[in-house]
C-alpha cells in the first residue's frame, strides 16, 4: 500500500510539475506587489481600426460585434459588466484576456474604434493562468486545454497533500523534524484561521 | 545528498500540508461554486457612538474601539450618512453611520467554512492596514516558495529512484511539453 501510494505521489507530481511551479510564482508574485494605489499607471499600446456599428444595435450587441471583428483570441463572450459609456456618452467595451484586458472606445462619430491594449506582465499572466479553470467561458483551444490541465492539477494537488501526510506517517512517522513542522504549519494555519475568522 | 534533499522536501511538505490543502478545496470550490453553500451568515445590530463625524475614517475608527476588526474599505460618503465596510477573510462589516445622531447600523456577513476557505485563497500582499491579513501574505509567500522547493526537491528524489525513472521521465516530458507549450502558445496571444 505504501509503495504504491509513493508511486502515485511521485507520478502526480510529475505530471502536474509545471502546475506546481506556476502556483508558486503566483504566490510570491502577489505577495511582491505593492499596496493597489501605490502600483504605476499602466500605459496602454493605442491604435485605431475603423469600425460603424450597424444600426439599431444594443449596447451588448455593438460589443459582441467589436469583439469578433478584432480578432483577439483570447477573449470570451462579452457580458454587461464590460460595458459602460465615458464622458463624452461613447460606447466603451471591455474585453479581459489573460495577457492583459483591451480598452475598446467606440468613436461613431469617427466611424473606429480606439483600442488599448494593456499587456500584462508575465507574472500577471501566470496569475491569469493558475485561476484558468473549467469555468472559463473563453473558445480558444490553447486556454481549454490549460483549464482542463490545471483543474486535474488542482485535484492531483488535493492529492498529493493527503498523500504526503500518509507517507510521512507510514514510513518515519518518528522523525522530529517533520513532527515539529507539521506542528507548526497546521498551528499557524488554526491560530490564524480562528483570529480572521 | 539524497537524505538533506528527502529530509527537506517532508519538511516543506508537512509544514505546507493543511495550506495547500486550503488553496486545493477552494480551489474546487471557485470552479464548481453549485457544489457548495456558500450562504453567510448575517446579523444586525446598532452602536451608538459620538455624532458628529464627518469623517468615515474617524466614523471607523470608532466603530474598531467597539471591537470590529478588519480593514476599512468601499467608504461612500452621502448626505446624511456615510456608509463604509471593515472586512477581514470571514467576516464583513457593513456599517451605515448617521452623524446626527452618532447611530451606526452594522450588518454583520459571516462566511460559512467555504466561504472562509475562498476569502482565504484570495488574501495576499504586505500591505493591509489589518495586520492579521499581513500576516496572512507572509505565510502566502512562505507556502509559495516551499511548493517551489518541494516540486524542486520533488524531481531530484524521483530521479533517485531507478525504478520509476523511465515512467516518471515520460510523464515528466508530457508534463513540460504540454504546460510550458501551451502557457508559450497563449502568452503569444
Amino acid at each position: 500500500m505504501q509503495s504504491l501510494i509513493r508511486k502515485l505521489h511521485i507520478y502526480a507530481g510529475l505530471l502536474i510539475f509545471v502546475n506546481l511551479l506556476v502556483y508558486g510564482i503566483t504566490g510570491l508574485s502577489v505577495t511582491m506587489k505593492p499596496a493597489p494605489d501605490e502600483r504605476p499607471l499602466r500605459v496602454p499600446t493605442v491604435r485605431y481600426q475603423a469600425f460603424t456599428p450597424p444600426p439599431n444595435l444594443t449596447d451588448l450587441q455593438v460589443a459582441e460585434q467589436i469583439r469578433q471583428s478584432l480578432h483577439i483570441a483570447l477573449t470570451g463572450p462579452v457580458h454587461n459588466y464590460s460595458i459602460q459609456h465615458d464622458a463624452g456618452n461613447n460606447l466603451v467595451v471591455n474585453l479581459w484576456t489573460v495577457n492583459g484586458p483591451f480598452k475598446t472606445t467606440v468613436l461613431e462619430s469617427e466611424n473606429r474604434l480606439r483600442i488599448e491594449d494593456y499587456r500584462n506582465s508575465l507574472w500577471d499572466a501566470i496569475n491569469g493562468l493558475h485561476a484558468t479553470t473549467g469555468r472559463t467561458e473563453v473558445p480558444d483551444l490553447r486556454l481549454r486545454l490549460w483549464a482542463a490541465y490545471n483543474e486535474f492539477a488542482l485535484w492531483l494537488l488535493i492529492g498529493m497533500s493527503l498523500s504526503g501526510l500518509y507517507l510521512w506517517l507510514a514510513s518515519r512517522p518518528g522523525y522530529w523534524p517533520a513532527q515539529i513542522s507539521v506542528a507548526v504549519g497546521a498551528g499557524v494555519f488554526v491560530l490564524l484561521y480562528i483570529l480572521t475568522r | 545528498m539524497y537524505r538533506w534533499m528527502r529530509n527537506t522536501h517532508l519538511v516543506l511538505g508537512v509544514f505546507s500540508a493543511l495550506f495547500l490543502l486550503m488553496y486545493g478545496v477552494s480551489s474546487v470550490q471557485m470552479t464548481h461554486p453549485q457544489w457548495f453553500s456558500m450562504k453567510p451568515r448575517v446579523t444586525e445590530t446598532t452602536l451608538s457612538l459620538a455624532p458628529g463625524l464627518t469623517d468615515a475614517r474617524a466614523a471607523a475608527r470608532a466603530v474598531m474601539d467597539r471591537g470590529l476588526r478588519g480593514d476599512l474599505t468601499e467608504v461612500h460618503p452621502g448626505a446624511g450618512s456615510t456608509r463604509f465596510r471593515i472586512v477581514r477573510p470571514g467576516t464583513v462589516y457593513t456599517v451605515l453611520y448617521r452623524p446626527d445622531s452618532g447611530e451606526a447600523k452594522v450588518q454583520t456577513s459571516t462566511a460559512s467554512l467555504m466561504g472562509m476557505l475562498n476569502r482565504l485563497h484570495h488574501v495576499n500582499g504586505l500591505w493591509h492596514g489589518y495586520g492579521l491579513i499581513n500576516v496572512w501574505g507572509a505565510f502566502v509567500a512562505v507556502i509559495s516558495i516551499a511548493l517551489i522547493g518541494m516540486s524542486i526537491t520533488g524531481i531530484y528524489l524521483w530521479f533517485k529512484r531507478h525504478t520509476e525513472r523511465k515512467t516518471g521521465a515520460i510523464l515528466l516530458a508530457a508534463s513540460l511539453i504540454y504546460g510550458v507549450g501551451l502557457i508559450i502558445a497563449i502568452r503569444m496571444g
